[in-house]
């Protein structure tokens, strides 16, 4: 049972999908739903052995490292591929205007992004972040309208354009190093990448998968882009694409970068994305705009996160992750109906109360109001950004708080509009939407519940994923020398 | 002066050679306004990334990593990776690019003009965020007139 | 000059400088080569392709090769997404005489060329996406010169699918046969010979048809866009 299955079999239905529809458009219909369960099913199987039996390494093809590519899955790595399948079945469109073509590129959405989660290859990583490009460039421009196009093709050039400077990135990281395995590359990372070369190298890739990571300079493409595209389409971008996007920096921060100044960079980076976000998010007047820079804002708080070296970083980084994975494309969900200028919503509560009740669940969990999940993780976040001893984190943690202040003001702001007694022209949420909304507000709530165990949960699989020796080995035993003469 | 060595003076080629490509690309792409234009820089910058690629590969005095007659296995070549790396970039260029064409393809059906400072213009002020100095409805554009004026000028 | 040229130039020159500081900093022809080495010692007995580069791109890469194949799969699939359903059928322009004639003569020597080359592509350099891009080309020549008006869509929809489901079931079948996706099967063979290497020859067969038959439908696709001169 190969982990390959997860990325393989999803491309196969894609494949498939064109020549069944011919066949049956019944088929065709089902072929969609069927893949992901296989997938969900594929990723629980995952998930119950990394967890019975510690990580698991596979070599792709039997080839061994640093020669062949590398999968590397932990716990963590497997809640991502569930996220993954789940989100990705909870956002699969009612209506379709091509019902063969927009499956195709979702099914492959599903399986890069799985890829990303996997992999352990510096190029296979780029690969696979240029195939979840390429699938998110026709998701968003497949929305026949004009702006949506606009939006399109200038979110191809910036990524295209990043996409090309990562490469330039893992070109002179391969020049000084002549591997692109991660785990050799964060053995000699100390000898051969700490120097002015290794960091611009960084700087490009961060660049690079920053586009679709939301990070501040490379993000002006997400308020046009989640304003035009679908709102469903939005939700997959926001909600696990630039998760995604965030975990292959991480990656390739904690193993090649580790205890450089590239942490630095992280932090001053995810506090410029951070600020630009909530100040752009307080002005916007459109509520998907809104959402958008509130994304930014809350994938700032991420790279924060991660550049506090160790498990603190890294579990306030899970935290906010997972936090936002659900909550966003929740927020998204409800747009479908809600989407557009902000004055539309006045009075919007009566005419849709559990619309109008999950939203206040989510703006307040996204504020941090305790006990929600969204308090815990900004908490984590504090603690992290306090626990490391210099100045600059404590200014960023004193930005956080401040910028918490601003975001309570816009979605209040919000909150007010909707329950203004007014006759609301905006017609209720449909069922289609309400649904998914709720299953993901639902399980939002239910971690309130056990925030506990789930706390020590999480806190156990940073810890295992902050292990970089014990990763080391396990990828590269170590009765394979370095200089390989097999 | 040190007397420089043929693989030496290779490389100095290469490099600026690379290094031209990425910085025009670079240039073309901020700068310019017009569509097609950019996606031409696009593909300069991404030629001149994987010719750096490909001089990662190199090796002085070595032959193609081919097994023939003349080359035996054992004799000394260049690195396949990278070539194997160039490959896919390429392929990868190749999509977006087919992607790129046919995204315009459509913009141009609908509003008649590649130029981004128009397009821009139109989209900002189809979502009122902030309020533009012009509001470009569709149908204007549609009507084949030029609203903004220098759109009738030459793109850059 | 304007200010914001000026800027633009001194943008591009700061720029210029900082990489060339780093590139002249790269070790040029003296690489390390830590991963070259090994598979450059190891290829010709583990998979038995005489070239290289292929065992690199469908073994020890093949992963990588699987996502580039998806990705012009998406591509293509995406361009027809976005064009839409095809609203028009104007008869495409007719070139010139000559144009015609060489387009038609050119045709089978092209198809024999991009069938050579895929099918050689673990002995000689090449292989599946060189050799698919000359077959597309083979189609595009008659399809520019106005020869040829059709290439059914359906044709090409279903050869992609049949085509990239064979390289997966490849990989599949080694998965259920050794454990490990996309790796060699079938014997590694002489060195040198047309029926070596496993079957990383025949991945690169589907790969080429798969890649022909895409770039030729796009090609058709676009076309089909193309208002006629008035």
């Amino acid at each position: 049972m190969s982990l390959v299955l997860v990325i393989a079999i999803p491309i196969l239905g894609a494949f498939l999908l064109p020549m069944l529809s011919h066949r049956s458009a019944v088929l065709g219909r089902l072929f969609g739903p069927i893949i992901i369960a296989v997938n969900l099913g594929l990723a629980l199987s995952i998930w119950q052995h990394v967890t019975l039996n510690g990580p698991q390494v596979e070599w792709i093809g039997g080839f061994a490292a640093p020669l062949g590519i590398v999968f590397h899955v932990d716990q963590f790595t497997a809640i991502l591929l569930l996220a993954i399948a789940v989100m990705t079945i909870l956002l699969w469109p009612r209506r379709m205007e091509d019902p063969i073509r927009e499956p195709v590129l979702s099914l492959v959405l599903m399986g890069a992004a799985s890829g990303l989660a996997l992999s352990s290859d510096l190029f296979n990583l780029f690969v696979f972040y240029e195939l979840t490009a390429v699938a998110s460039y026709g998701l968003v421009a497949s929305r026949a309208t004009g702006p949506s196009q606009i939006a399109a093709i200038r979110f191809l050039i910036l990524s295209a354009a990043g996409s090309a400077l990562a490469l330039l990135g893992i070109a002179l990281i391969y020049s000084i190093t002549g591997s692109l395995n991660l785990a050799y590359l964060a053995q000699v990372a100390p000898t051969l990448l700490s120097g002015p070369l290794g960091m611009s190298a960084f700087m490009l890739i961060l660049i690079g998968f920053g586009v679709k990571a939301e990070l501040f300079p490379v993000n002006t493409w997400v308020p046009e882009v989640y304003a035009s595209a679908s709102s469903r389409v939005s939700a997959m971008l926001s909600g696990v694409v630039s998760k995604l996007a965030m975990v292959v920096i991480l990656k390739v921060l904690i193993t090649v970068y580790a205890n450089t100044s590239a942490s630095l960079v992280m932090l001053v980076v995810g506090l410029l994305t951070l600020v630009s976000g909530e100040l752009a998010a307080y002005r916007a007047k459109d509520f998907r705009r809104m959402l958008a820079f509130s994304s930014i804002a809350q994938l700032g708080m991420v790279a924060m996160a991660f550049s506090v070296s160790g498990t603190a970083g890294l579990l306030a980084g899970f935290a906010i992750m997972l936090h936002h994975l659900l909550a966003k494309p929740a927020l998204f969900l409800l747009a479908e109906r809600w989407g557009g200028h902000l004055d539309r919503l006045t009075g919007a509560a009566y005419s849709s109360k559990t619309g109008a009740i999950l939203f206040l669940f989510l703006a307040l969990s996204l504020i941090g109001v305790p006990p929600l999940p969204g308090f815990w993780a900004k908490y984590l976040l504090l603690t992290a950004l306090f626990g490391h001893d210099q100045s600059l984190y404590y200014f960023a943690a004193a930005v956080l708080l401040i910028t918490t202040v601003i975001e309570a003001a816009y979605l209040m702001r919000i909150l007010q509009r909707l329950y203004q007694h007014k006759n609301s022209t905006l017609e209720p949420h449909r069922a289609s939407e309400l649904v998914p909304a709720l299953v993901l507000g639902g399980t939002l709530f239910l971690s309130v519940l056990v925030a506990a165990p789930l706390g020590a949960a999480l806190s156990g699989i940073a810890r295992s994923s902050a292990d970089i020796p014990a990763y080391i080995q396990r990828v590269l035993p170590v009765d394979v020398p370095k200089e390989i003469n097999v | 002066m040190m007397t420089m060595s043929e693989t030496q003076i290779m490389g100095y080629l290469l490099y600026s050679g690379a290094l031209a490509l990425i910085v025009i690309g670079l240039f073309v792409i901020v700068t310019r306004h017009h569509l097609i234009r950019i996606l031409l820089g696009l593909g300069l910058l991404e030629a001149g990334v994987n010719l750096v690629l490909l001089a990662a590969g190199f090796r002085a005095d070595a032959q193609a990593p081919i097994v023939t007659e003349l080359n035996k296995v054992g004799t000394s070549m260049v690195d396949p990776v990278p070539q194997a790396l160039i490959l896919t970039a390429i392929v990868i260029g190749v999509g977006v690019l087919a992607l790129a064409l046919a995204i315009c393809l459509e913009i141009h059906r609908k509003y008649k003009t590649l130029d981004l400072r128009v397009l821009g213009m139109i989209i900002s002020g189809h979502v009122e965020d902030e309020p533009s100095t012009y509001v470009i409805r569709a149908d204007q554009v549609s009507a084949n007139k030029a609203i903004v004026p220098g759109t009738a000028e030459r793109n850059v | 000059m304007k200010t914001h040229n000026l800027t633009s130039f001194v943008f591009l020159a700061g720029l210029v400088v900082l990489l060339a500081a780093l590139l002249v900093e790269l070790p040029f022809g003296h690489g390390p080569m830590v991963t070259g080495q090994g598979i450059l010692k190891q290829a010709p007995q583990t998979t038995g392709t005489a070239n290289i580069v292929t065992s690199v791109v469908l073994g020890y890469r093949g992963l990588d090769t699987l996502g580039e194949l998806t990705i012009l799969f998406i591509a293509a699939t995406a361009v027809g997404l976005v064009l839409g359903k095809q609203t028009r059928q104007h008869p495409i322009r007719q070139g010139g005489y000559i144009l015609r004639i060489a387009a038609d003569l050119l045709h089978p020597f092209l198809l024999l060329l991009g069938v050579y080359i895929i099918v050689h592509g673990h002995l000689t350099p090449g292989g599946g996406f060189q050799g698919g891009v000359i077959l597309a080309i083979a189609y595009f020549l008659p399809l520019l010169a106005g020869t040829q008006n059709i290439i059914q869509e359906k044709l090409v929809s279903i050869l992609e699918g049949l085509a990239g489901t064979a390289f997966i079931s490849i990989g599949l079948l080694s998965m259920f046969k050794h454990g490990d996706f996309l790796a060699p099967l079938l014997g590694q063979g002489t060195l040198g010979e047309l029926f070596s290497g496993g079957t990383l020859p025949l991945l690169y067969i589907a790969v080429g048809l798969k890649v022909g038959s895409e770039m030729a439908g796009l090609m058709m696709r676009m076309l089909q866009e193309d208002e006629p001169l008035a």
